[in-house]
């Protein structure tokens, strides 16, 4: 009973702020302000707000059903690849970073292979898992383009996603009782990783280039993603509004700050 | 017993003939109609081999399985005639509803011919509510390409959210109808609710 309160007022505020940033971004891809970056993160929001749709109908007529691959995948496909699309057009050469889009890429892999452990849906997991991989690898070579991490920052994002996925996994061998308190480390960590994530992106909004506020900002989306995947009810809830909530901070950094709107103007 | 292949012929077959002594959008609406319901009878053959492969049963099917390929065989056509035959924003329109309402058209028709009596609220509903919903799927799937061409951002991910809006859209319709009540009520409603939506938008997007 509290876990469906806690859906639909979850999904009653995601829907207000994404119909919000919407039509704040429509607004500006009229006004031709980065109109291909807009676009694309525009028919991002309404993915991610038309697949709440689905889900909250979904969730009130079939609360007890998971089928192995739903339609609302294609949309979680659709808007990996959106938002993608939409932060590459803010770098304009390729991104090189191959040995950080390794590292994506297995911690990418492991994350499919839990999902196919928790949910036993391979089909749904590799397929929407692959075009995951995708944005999450594109957040981290834009993150290593604009240089917003030292090279100690970089190390301890790895041993944080190295850790999560050593402990997720041990919790498949371990009794409930140790299980519990893993898993609660594992929340923290990954509350802790948003944050973090967050309040960089929220304080690069004033003073930072294009390039850093839409890297931070997209990979706390990513992050967020990644945490609300690797959850269960309630708590799964909690980050579902935290990634909904970032695409303001992402709109933002888009957006730009007064002073470039002013440049732009001249 | 009817076959709906027997029906396809009967219905297609004069809509080819009478296609060759007309020009222009006529042809084009007559041709996308002949489209649209061969790919409702493709449709209905895959899903109804996936259903019986996976053995998932003909609810769930129509619920999950159904809009995810009714769509991507709608979506076909629409990117042949995207990018082989590059048509322009109001050809495509044409061109897309004209598909939509041609599977709308044969679904209809296979259902009252393969079923049993039907009371005319039930007709009714059939049209105004699956056979708009065909429609309407196709609007926003080339509502959102032409939005994508026009800001110069079509492109793989740009189909894929198009297609994404359409299969999510018929996915929700039919979640809504799987079950009596007032779900079922505002699923009948919702294809002509954003019928008009969709038409006002159309409008808007032609005058720019």
């Amino acid at each position: 009973m509290i876990t469906d309160s806690i859906r639909v007022i979850t999904y009653a505020i995601a829907a207000a702020v994404l119909l919000v940033v919407l039509f704040k971004s429509i607004a500006d891809v009229k006004r031709k302000r980065r109109p291909i970056t807009m676009s694309f993160f525009a028919f991002g929001v309404i993915g991610i707000l038309v697949n709440d749709v689905y889900w909250w109908i979904h969730s009130l007529m079939y609360p007890d059903i998971r089928f192995p691959f739903s339609p609302d995948e294609i949309g979680a496909c659709a808007v990996y690849m959106l938002m993608s699309a939409a932060l590459l057009t803010i770098f304009d050469k390729p991104i090189k970073a191959l040995p950080h889009t390794a590292f994506t890429a297995a911690f990418s892999a492991a994350n499919i292979a839990l999902w196919i452990g928790w949910s036993g849906e391979w089909i749904k997991d590799i397929i929407s898992g692959v075009v995951f991989a995708y944005l999450l690898c594109t957040c981290v070579r834009s993150l290593k383009e604009s240089d917003v991490f030292s090279k100690k920052q970089w190390a301890a994002a790895a041993a944080a996603a190295l850790a999560l996925v050593c402990i997720q996994t041990l919790i498949f061998f371990i009794s409930s009782e140790i299980q519990k308190l893993l898993d609660i480390f594992c929340y923290i960590l990954m509350l802790a990783a948003c944050l973090y994530l967050y309040v960089r992106a929220l304080l690069s909004l004033k003073k930072s280039s294009l390039e850093e506020r839409t890297a931070l900002s997209f990979s706390a989306f990513s992050c967020c993603l990644v945490s609300m995947y690797m959850s269960a009810e309630p708590i799964y809830f909690m980050f579902s509004l935290g990634y909904t909530l970032c695409t303001v901070i992402m709109f933002l950094a888009i957006h730009g700050t007064e002073k470039e709107r002013c440049d732009d103007l001249r | 017993m009817i076959y709906v292949e027997n029906i396809l012929i009967c219905i297609v077959i004069p809509l080819i003939i009478a296609s060759f002594f007309v020009k222009g959008n006529v042809r084009s609406f007559s041709a996308s109609f002949v489209i649209g319901m061969l790919v409702c009878l493709v449709s209905a053959y895959i899903s109804g081999t996936i259903d019986v492969i996976g053995g998932i049963g003909s609810e769930q099917t129509s619920i999950y399985i159904s809009p995810m390929i009714e769509e991507l065989m709608k979506l076909l056509p629409m990117i042949f005639f995207l990018y082989i035959m590059e048509m322009n924003d109001e050809q495509l329109i044409l061109c897309a509803v004209s598909t939509g309402a041609g599977f709308a058209t044969f679904e209809n028709c296979v259902c009252l011919l393969t079923g049993d009596t039907y009371t005319f609220s039930f007709v009714l509903v059939r049209g105004l509510a699956v056979g708009v919903m065909h429609i309407v799927c196709m609007a926003a799937l080339t509502f959102g390409l032409i939005m994508a061409r026009k800001l110069k951002v079509l492109s793989i991910p740009s189909i894929v959210g198009a297609f994404s809006l359409s299969v999510t859209f018929h996915a929700i319709y039919n979640l809504l109808v799987s079950k009596p009540g007032i779900t079922s009520y505002i699923g009948f409603a919702l294809p002509v609710m954003t019928a008009v939506i969709l038409y006002i938008s159309f409008h808007k997007l032609i005058e720019e």
